[in-house]
């Protein structure tokens, strides 16, 4: 059930890869606008570079979060996938797995712009992936939750973002944090307590929101 | 009488005496000196805001497994006053903050945590504002408030965390008996006043829900055009 | 800060008159909504 609801998201995700590199492109220019905004100080730029990122990424996600649900509400077709003898748990990780994914991809894109515009270089590249990993499940969880409420409705570009950004606040700090840790050395060796509380947090929510998307798509 | 306004009244009454006994007969506080009177109010507030967020989790959570539009009426009312409050204790927090420690806002983990609640609770009003359906809002609304409730404590942790390393301030934790009295007033004053403002908004929810559940719903309208 | 600080009554009455402000306006808020559900 889950592997088949994961399957068609991948695919549908795979037909609208043309959607993934405008995204992308967005968030290349969002880190170029933060670099003027900075301004021409290197030490600076390098220092808040994770920042950055993360700020980024969250821009670009509530655009590729809002697109995942575009196929459902076409034609009420949310409607007609409740009608099959599919839980909503399953449609709801399949979802946000998939998201999970679009993500950490365009996380991953993101990691030379910010290495060519911050000089934000780092040779622990393994330790960049999973913070990544980690702060990506984060954003995915109560976002798909978010996008399957706010797609249903007139105002859904505004109240995505108005919805999640202060609910991730937590997992932004983390993810920040780690990141800056990785690139700019972490003498105190501080790294894993962000990482534990990142884990932390994609646990609670991974587990809440699959028990409540039920009752959010439900007619 | 209603009994909203009821609690209302002596809410007003307690925060007055309570007020009074904080402003001009409490003594003055070791450092901090006159400006510390403004615990008086702002503790009061930070208590019953908590209570407030408490009463809206466990609406959220009763109207999930009850369905009784009821708890929704009571969550909107919790809502809007948890939100008023947040901005309350955000304002008095700045206000304190500035002859204390020089800047309006310090990054405090308790005032940072009820910012982000504040916008969460913000988001979830204007959720609601944007959902005709009755049943759809109440279950949506339920949803959002037990997210933004179970983040509360995480919050807040990473907050202090983040912040651990920059803060060297300490604030006020044991509070000398000569402080007690005001503070107790005012606090149950806050109370009561809280009560009464939740019972008086959960009458307006609910006459404004018996209003939507009235009119015929849409959906038979939209169906009949189709077939026809 | 280890000093004691001196004065500062204007915050006081500032945070003591805020908060009065909010709550009357917010009561008044809702004794207009109440009548404005009475009413119809």
């Amino acid at each position: 059930m889950l592997a088949a609801a994961l399957r068609k998201e991948l695919l549908l995700q795979w037909r609208g890869r043309g959607q993934l590199m405008a995204v992308f492109v967005f968030g290349a220019a969002a880190l170029l606008l933060f670099s003027f905004a900075i301004g021409p100080n290197s030490e600076a730029l390098r220092m808040f570079s994770g920042g950055f990122l993360w700020l980024g990424l969250l821009l670009s996600s509530t655009l590729t979060l809002a697109e995942s649900f575009h196929a459902e509400m076409e034609n009420r077709a949310l409607e007609g996938l409740l009608l099959l003898p599919a839980s909503p748990r399953a449609l709801y990780y399949g979802k946000a797995i998939a998201n999970w994914l679009q993500l950490t991809i365009l996380g991953v894109a993101l990691v030379p712009v910010m290495v060519v515009l911050y000089d934000a270089g780092t040779t622990e590249l393994l330790k960049l992936l999973a913070v990544i990993l980690l702060g990506t499940a984060g954003l995915s969880a109560p976002g798909t939750l978010y996008a399957a409420m706010t797609a249903q409705l007139k105002a859904k570009q505004t109240l995505l973002p108005l919805l999640l950004f202060p609910l991730i606040v937590p997992a932004l700090l983390a993810s920040v944090k780690a990141t800056s840790f990785v690139i700019t050395g972490d003498p105190m060796g501080q790294l894993k307590s962000w990482i534990l509380l990142l884990i932390a947090f994609d646990l609670i929510y991974w587990s809440l929101c699959g028990v409540l998307y039920g009752r959010v798509i439900e007619d | 009488m209603r009994k909203g306004n009821l609690f209302v009244g002596l809410g007003v009454l307690l925060l007055l005496v309570g007020s009074y006994w904080g402003l001009f007969v409490a003594p003055k506080e070791r450092f901090m000196g006159d400006v510390q009177r403004i615990m008086y109010v702002h503790v009061p507030t930070a208590w019953n805001w908590m209570i407030a967020v408490l009463f809206s989790f466990w609406c959220a959570i009763a109207f999930l497994f009850r369905n009784n539009m009821k708890w929704d009426s009571r969550l909107e009312a919790g809502l809007e006053v948890g939100t008023v409050f947040a901005f309350l204790l955000c304002c008095q927090g700045a206000i304190w903050a500035k002859p204390t420690w020089g800047v309006w806002w310090d990054w405090d983990p308790r005032l940072t945590t009820t910012a982000v609640l504040l916008f969460a609770c913000l988001g979830i009003l204007a959720l609601r504002n944007f959902v005709d359906d009755p049943v759809k809002r109440a279950i949506w609304s339920s949803v959002a408030t037990i997210i933004a409730s179970v983040d509360l404590p995480i919050v807040y942790f990473s907050v202090k965390w983040w912040n651990s390393l920059h803060q060297q301030q300490s604030t006020p934790q044991t509070v000398s008996s000569a402080f007690h009295l005001p503070l107790r007033l005012n606090a149950f004053g806050v109370l009561f006043l809280m009560i009464g403002f939740i019972m008086l908004r959960t009458r307006i929810a609910a006459a404004r829900l018996e209003r939507e559940l009235a009119e015929p719903p849409v959906r038979i309208g939209e169906e009949a055009g189709e077939l026809a | 800060m280890n000093g004691v600080v001196t004065g500062g009554w204007q915050y006081v009455w500032l945070a003591y008159g805020l908060t009065a402000t909010v709550f009357v306006v917010y009561a008044a808020s809702l004794f207009v909504r109440l009548r404005e559900k009475r009413h119809d």
